[in-house]
């Protein structure tokens, strides 16, 4: 192995080697023509190295977020430095170089793989595209991969419709890391999954991540799987980071009111658990107009005059736990 | 079955438990004819006991889902089946025809799918949808179905059921859409409510505010259910029995307490061991 | 790190080669498929044996009486200048097929090409594109076709590319709406992130996967080039006057046929109904042929 192990020692350092910086994203939408406001100055930092975990129900923004963030998504206003270089003002020449550093596994593996490529094919193109490896330097390299996510020599030739779900995941995996990319953002890579595979594909990417040094940016709604693999959680609620910091912090210690409400929402496989629910009322509400108030103002039970008045920051709780409600909560 | 059974049926005997109100017994099938035949379900047996929850769990494959439309006979039309019987409420299932079986689907049993907003129509309003259904069962004037359309939405916990009712289904988020559909099942005041996957492909908050209504109305109407599902985290809170599937087999079946507490089967402990991921160390 | 799978192997996959064969067997495989293949194979000997031998010379006239019934000497008889008929309508098979192929290909090539960049790229390449198709889609075909010809002057070469014109309208329009379709699946986002370029992405990734219907349309298609090939011949448009083909072989025996002389209008008239029958027939089974998902 050679491309594939971890560039030198940069791992061992803890700086953010991806650094969001007033994140905006606006979609245009209906007549008349209003915008959309699916990121609302959204700053991040993902440690190098680590595994920070997205966390948000549909319409936080989570998925816009990480499209922006690999340039598949134009951005409207802010910046999205990798390794200090700003991705959001790159031409396609450029974008597609730095696509050697950063890779995505996507959600669906259905949809994801090409239905008319087998993996071989699959797996091989970028390495001829980014790295422009001759045809045994390719075929050696393929049979690496699939050793390296648990497949077989034999399953480079299959076509994606002769694979089981987790299999075309493990796949996706070996078409992300096969350039040796720096940072890999994983979109919901588990949410398509049966149970019993989700655990094989959470436990394998901790095992590439351990032998390659990766850096993980894991989008999910599954709380289960983000306590499984993340070493920090931001959670999202409609466009804007609502808490963020260490993973055992917010997913035991949840701050603020709509980490709390989502935690005591999701089902635990255990009889006998009652838990105090926090119920949030309605639905969350369309991202188009939103007034200068808390997001959560209009479903929060500890709302106040003063949560109506602007868009509360994120303060710090305790060392880099931040949550942007300023209002005590019960424990 | 003589006619005699069937009486007896209809006033249980006072001294063992209520008889289950839906009894699948050595159910077996597949596809295929001939040389091509490949079974799916083999001998699946299991009971739905009156006025409880029973959650049928499986994963990709498990032939949970054809089970459940095998119950309302709308298994897809190449499916054989090879043995077995279906017994709802001391009727055989499989042995009435279909006018019989219409009048049975929809008026005794009631189904509500994963995809609410593809199993609305799009160009009628929600009431108009739900006023046809009072009308067509309970054979009501079109202003009483109207007003029992709107109940049916209150009775889903729809906020302004009166301005919803003439709303479409595209104005309905997935998880409004999901009431929608279980406010028209309940509409027919069916015996035995049969959910699949009801809340598969909605947000956690939202799954927890449906499964909480499922379990509230089953509660108070008394209302038998069987909930397909592959989430156990969802049977662990909301059902009292559990019946576990694995590739066209049950594998266990108990009550809810003694699957998860003491459960028997190895595949279930596997599956109770993927549903409880460990903390990154 | 566990490299082995606890999941249920997939069945074992046939090698390349078994799999296109047995692709093959399944196209061939129905009768109405068989039947088509038989005639175009037919059809596509006597074009090529026409090219070495007729039994008259097909441009020669009075080889025998005006008006001659088929016999042995004339198996299909001869029609009103003394011509051989199946001299000619071996010769006129051989145009219309010629025809018929280029045309095809050609619009095929170019509407799959403009379909797919509208499609892909969207905005304002998409509105240009579909304008101008609009444009010439406002008028009806055959009378598009005819001013063209009366434009540019008969020829092959010019009957080919006026054919391929008018036909590639629906190439463009299926090819646009799948690739569209298709745009936001994840395997054109992934494809763009393994290296790809956009025209990569768009002709190596999309194209192949919205190929499909657009491939099965190309019989519909031949077998209304071949229908409006002879619609023009039998207008005396298209081909430079005398030139075997089947429009105008129809043509130079319409009085003949209210006579009793039938052959002479019948023959290529049941060459032209042959050819499209067996196009449509060949449609059903291309569909299935082409997508690799319905080989399991």
């Amino acid at each position: 192995m050679t491309a594939l192990e971890p560039a030198g020692a940069a791992t061992a350092l803890h700086y953010p080697i991806v650094d969001i910086r007033g994140l905006t994203k606006h979609f245009r939408v209906g007549r008349p023509r209003r915008d959309l406001v699916a990121l609302d100055g959204v700053d991040l930092a993902v440690e190098a190295g680590q595994t920070t975990a997205l966390v948000g129900e549909s319409g936080s923004g989570k998925s816009t977020l990480a499209r922006c963030l690999v340039g598949l998504l134009p951005v409207t206003a802010g910046e999205v430095l990798l390794d200090g270089i700003d991705l959001a003002g790159l031409g396609s020449v450029a974008l597609s170089r730095t696509y050697r550093d950063i890779q995505m596994v996507f959600q669906d593996p259905h949809s994801s793989l090409n239905p008319r490529r087998s993996v071989y094919q699959a797996v091989t193109e970028p390495l001829r595209l980014h790295l422009g490896l001759d045809r045994a330097a390719q075929r050696a390299r393929a049979r690496e991969l699939m050793s390296l996510v648990g497949l077989e020599d034999q399953h480079l030739e299959r076509m994606p419709h002769e694979l089981s779900g987790g299999q075309r995941q493990r796949v996706g995996i070996a078409r992300a890391i096969a350039v040796g990319p720096k940072v890999v953002v994983l979109d919901e890579p588990t949410s398509s999954l049966d149970v019993s595979v989700r655990g094989q594909i959470l436990d394998l990417l901790l095992g590439l991540q351990q032998r390659l040094g990766m850096t993980y940016l894991f989008i999910s709604h599954d709380l289960q799987a983000v306590r499984r693999v993340a070493d920090r959680v931001c959670v999202m609620y409609l466009g804007s980071i609502v808490e963020d910091g260490p993973a055992d912090e917010v997913l035991d210690r949840p701050r603020h009111p709509y980490t709390r409400a989502l935690m005591s929402a999701a089902p635990v496989a255990e009889y006998g658990v009652r838990r105090e629910r926090l119920r949030l009322a309605g639905e969350i509400p369309s991202p188009v107009d939103l007034p200068a108030e808390c997001r959560l103002a209009g479903r929060c039970p500890y709302v106040r005059d003063s949560c109506r008045t602007a868009v509360p920051p994120l303060v710090t709780v305790e060392g880099t736990h931040r949550s942007a409600c300023p209002v005590p909560l019960p424990s | 079955m003589t006619s005699t059974h069937a009486i007896e049926q209809e006033a249980p005997a006072a001294t063992a438990a209520p008889s289950p109100i839906l009894t699948v017994d050595g159910y077996s099938g597949g596809f295929g004819r001939g040389e091509d035949y490949r079974p799916v379900l083999h001998e699946v047996s299991f009971t739905v006991a009156r006025g409880e929850l029973t959650a049928v769990v499986g994963e990709t494959g498990s032939g949970k889902s054809l089970t459940a439309m095998s119950i309302l006979g709308i298994q897809p039309p190449a499916f054989v089946r090879t043995g077995g019987r279906m017994e709802f409420a001391g009727r055989d299932l499989l042995g009435c025809g279909d006018q019989e079986m219409r009048t049975v689907r929809g008026r005794r049993i009631s189904m509500v799918f994963q995809d609410a907003r593809a199993a609305l129509n799009p160009v009628f309003p929600v009431g108009t949808q739900l006023a046809d259904v009072a009308k067509r069962h309970h054979g009501m004037s079109r202003a009483l179905a109207r007003e029992a359309a709107v109940e049916a939405l209150r009775s889903v916990r729809i906020p302004e059921p009166g301005r919803r009712a003439r709303q479409y289904p595209h104005e309905f988020s997935g998880g409004m859409a999901q009431r929608v559909m279980i406010a028209m099942a309940l509409l027919c005041e069916p015996e035995l409510l049969i959910l699949d996957e009801p809340t598969t492909g909605l947000d956690v908050t939202i799954q927890a505010e449906i499964m909480d209504l499922i379990t509230e109305l089953g509660r108070s109407r008394g209302l038998s259910t069987l909930l397909i599902t592959h989430d156990l985290g969802v049977v662990a809170e909301t059902a009292q029995h559990v019946v576990v599937m694995r590739q066209g087999r049950v594998v266990e079946t108990g009550t809810t307490a003694g699957l998860f507490l003491t459960p028997t089967d190895s595949y279930t402990r596997t599956l109770l061991a993927a549903s409880r991921l460990e903390a990154k160390s | 790190m566990t490299t082995t799978v606890a999941q249920a192997p997939a069945p074992a996959a046939p090698p390349a080669r078994a799999r296109r064969r047995a692709r093959f067997a399944r196209f061939s495989g129905p009768l109405g498929v068989r039947i088509g293949l038989a005639i175009v194979a037919a059809y596509l000997l006597v074009a090529v044996l026409s090219w070495f031998w007729t039994p008259y010379d097909p441009l020669a006239l009075a080889v025998g009486d005006p008006y001659g019934a088929p016999s042995a000497a004339h198996w299909l008889g001869t029609d009103r200048l003394g011509a051989d008929v199946l001299s000619r309508l071996m010769a006129a098979t051989r145009v219309n097929l010629v025809v018929m192929l280029f045309a095809v290909a050609t619009g095929l090539a170019v509407g799959t090409a403009l379909g797919t960049l509208a499609g892909y790229f969207g905005g304002v390449t998409d509105t240009v594109i579909m304008r101008i198709l609009e444009v010439f889609q406002a008028f009806p075909t055959l009378l598009l076709a005819m001013l063209v010809v009366q434009a540019v002057g008969p020829g092959t070469v010019n009957l080919i590319l006026i054919m391929a014109f008018v036909g590639m309208p629906p190439y463009l329009r299926l090819v646009r709406a799948e690739v569209m379709s298709r745009r936001s699946w994840q395997f054109a986002e992934a494809a763009r992130m393994v290296g790809a370029r956009p025209m990569r992405v768009a002709f190596g990734h999309l194209l192949p996967n919205s190929i499909g219907p657009v491939l099965a349309y190309i019989a519909v298609n031949a077998a209304w080039v071949s229908l409006l090939t002879a619609a023009l011949g039998f207008l005396g448009l298209g081909l430079p006057p005398g030139t075997p083909e089947w429009g105008s072989m129809v043509a130079r025996g319409q009085d003949a046929i209210m006579t009793g002389q039938w052959w002479v209008s019948f023959f290529p008239g049941l060459a032209i109904v042959g050819i499209a029958g067996a196009c449509y027939l060949l449609g059903d089974g291309l569909a299935d042929f082409l997508d690799p998902r319905r080989s399991s």
